[in-house]
Formats: structure tokens, sequence, C-alpha cells
């Protein structure tokens, strides 16, 4: 591989790394913005106490319960975090294909959010596995996700199916409103094809003006890099 | 006079909650969950003081900032955002914006920025005013 070629997918793995630990990250400061104002409620409820206003226990307790609410919401976040920090723990091993497309789902819906676009899964009936880094594999998929949305309009819905081989693992990703900007577009295409042959699986990129963006991957049943 | 504030953001709770605390502090607090919501409320009221998130869904809070003080070129924008970026910081003053402060964010600090902003807005409505009536009595040769 060449040097020019191994520092970019390692520059991308760690931009993949970092765009989900950065969008967990902010989300779990809302909560704790979230909490801290609840917090400063009660607060403001006992000062009104102090100066001689009657506590609300009504009040107080759906306060504690809007506090607890946002403590079990941190908590999802911070499950999310750790299991994603976890992918890059093995070189390789097996790699529940569900399993984790449903991890990755969690993690890019606030990118699919900020869009006003929804993300959908339809997994099949199958449990197909891999062997390989789920790591890589997540971040190959997070890349077709990202052409999906860069090309996404608001209230768009972008499929992501699991669909049977024989081969190996096939995933597509369709977008729904017509491609306008390809020249903005075509970076990311080309890395995605880039990361897909790296790790030997093959890729067809439907980008045309004016007609919805389709992905299809097909993913060999063991990930590993190419020679 | 009792300042009137309104709220952009994304997240329901932390607006519902630090609208209620404003409230208690004697402020009239409005609220909005996005942009373009938001931008509705500007052109229908006058605000003392817009407390405005970031990133929010649709339009960033960036984008509704200049569309804000193309609407309102007096009102008085403070940012709220996770992280406060140089990038972000720098962008904000560009387009106006009163200051950026980090969440959690301090209720006293933010008060004390929402007492800022609305003198600001009142100095700047004098001024307009003055303005006005300057272009007026220019007009008439008086």
């Amino acid at each position: 591989m060449s040097a020019t070629k191994e520092t970019l997918l390692r520059e991308k793995g760690f931009g993949f790394f970092g765009a989900i630990t950065a969008s967990l990250s902010h989300q779990m400061n809302n909560v704790l913005a979230t909490i801290n104002e609840l917090s400063g409620l009660l607060d403001d409820f006992l000062l009104a106490a102090e100066k001689g206003k009657p506590l609300d226990p009504e009040r107080l307790r759906k306060a504690t319960q809007r506090i607890a609410a946002q403590v079990e919401r941190g908590q999802d976040y911070i499950k999310r975090l750790n299991r994603f920090a976890h992918t890059v723990d093995e070189p390789t091993g097996v790699i529940d294909v569900r399993d984790s497309l449903e991890a990755l789902s969690l993690l890019c819906r606030r990118f699919a959010t900020l869009k006003r676009a929804e993300l959908h899964l339809d997994l099949g009936t199958q449990a197909p596995v891999l062997e390989g880094c789920i790591f890589d594999f997540q971040h190959i998929v997070f890349r077709g996700l990202r052409i999906a949305l860069a090309a996404a309009e608001e209230g768009d819905r972008i499929e992501v199916r699991l669909l049977p081989s024989a081969d190996g693992v096939r995933v597509t990703i369709t977008g729904q409103s017509p491609v306008g900007d390809i020249a903005q577009l075509r970076p990311l295409v080309e890395f995605f094809e880039l990361l897909v042959a790296e790790l030997r699986g093959q890729t067809v990129v439907e980008l045309e003006t004016d007609a919805p963006i389709a992905l299809s991957l097909l993913l060999p049943r063991r990930l590993r890099p190419a020679d | 006079m009792t300042s009137r504030v309104l709220l952009i953001d994304d997240e329901r709770e932390f607006v519902e909650t630090l609208a209620e605390r404003l409230e208690v502090r004697g402020l009239m607090v409005d609220t909005a969950h996005d942009g373009a919501s938001g931008l509705a409320l500007v052109s229908e009221k006058s605000f003392d003081a817009i407390l405005l998130d970031l990133a929010m869904p649709g339009m960033d809070g960036i984008e509704t900032l200049r569309r804000i003080r193309e609407t309102s070129p007096i009102s008085q924008v403070i940012l709220l955002t996770g992280r406060a970026t140089v990038k972000n910081g720098v962008e904000a003053m560009r387009l106006g914006a009163l200051d950026v402060l980090e969440k959690p964010v301090d209720i006293q600090t933010l008060v004390e920025k929402i007492e800022e902003a609305a003198t600001n807005k009142m100095r700047l409505r004098e001024e307009q005013i003055a303005s006005e009536m300057s272009d007026i009595m220019k007009k008439k040769g008086w």
C-alpha cells in the first residue's frame, strides 16, 4: 500500500472515530445541561420556600422525575459510546452484522436528525456473521451513510437493507431525493470505494443528477486488508 | 420594565426548564425548538434578548442568527453552545451576536447577559428613533 493511501485510510479512520465520539459527547453535554437546569429549578423552589412560599410536592416530584429521565438518557449515550470504543479491541473477531448495523444506526441517528432525515433499517430475517474488525465494518457502512446523508433533503428516508448473499454480506443504502450537487459527493464516493476495495469488498454506487443515491456493498465473509 | 426573552433550542426539556427558571426571575419568556419557528416569533414580537442554540436540526444557529439580524438588525442574540470553538465564536461575533456562552450555563451569568442585552437594545432603539426623527425633520425642512 502506498504511504499516501495508508495515511488517508488512517486519517479517515480517526475521522470516523472522532465524528462518533464528538456526536455522543455533544449529546451527553445536552443531558448534563438539562440536569443542571433541573437541579437549579429545585434550588429555586427551596429559595422560594425559605422566603415563605410553600413547597409544592407535585412540582418537586415532577422535577425529580425529569432528572431521573435525563440520567437514563445519559446512561444510554454512555453505553453506546462505550460499546463503540470497544469496537477496536480485537483486530479480528466475529462480527454479528445485524447487531453492528443496529448499533451503528443508533450512533448515526443524530447526524440524520440534524439533516431532518430518517434512517430506516431493514435487516431481514437472516443473521449473517463476518470475520474481521467490527470498527472496520462500521466504518465502511458509516461512509456509505455519510454519502446518503450528504445527498439527503429535509424529510428524506434513508433505507439501509441487509440482503442475503452466498458470498458474504450485501448491504444497500438508498436515498430518496434526487441528487443535486454531484461534485460535492464525488470525493465521498471515491473514498468509500477505496475503503471497500481495501477490505476486498465490491461496491456499486449509482450517482446521477436528478436520481436518488443508491449504494450497494458486498463484503466477503473474511474482512482483511488487501495485500 | 420586564424583559422579554426568546429561547431557541431543539432540546425541549432544557428549554422548558430554563424558561421556567427565567420566569421565576421575573422575565417573560417565549420558546421555539428550531430556527424557522424562532424566526417566525422574531417577526411577530419584539424581544430584548434571544438565546440561540448553535447545533439544531435544519437551520443551524449561525444561519438562524444571520437571518434574525437581517430581519431585526438591533436584535440582541446570545449563542448557547456545548462547545464554544474559536471558529464558532468568531463567526457569531462577526454576524453580530452579543456573546457566546457554553452549556451548562450559570443562571446568574445568563440573567446578567440578558440585562446587558436589554440595555443595548433600548439604546439602539433610541438611536434608531432619533435617526428617523432627524430624517423626517430634514424632509420637512424644519
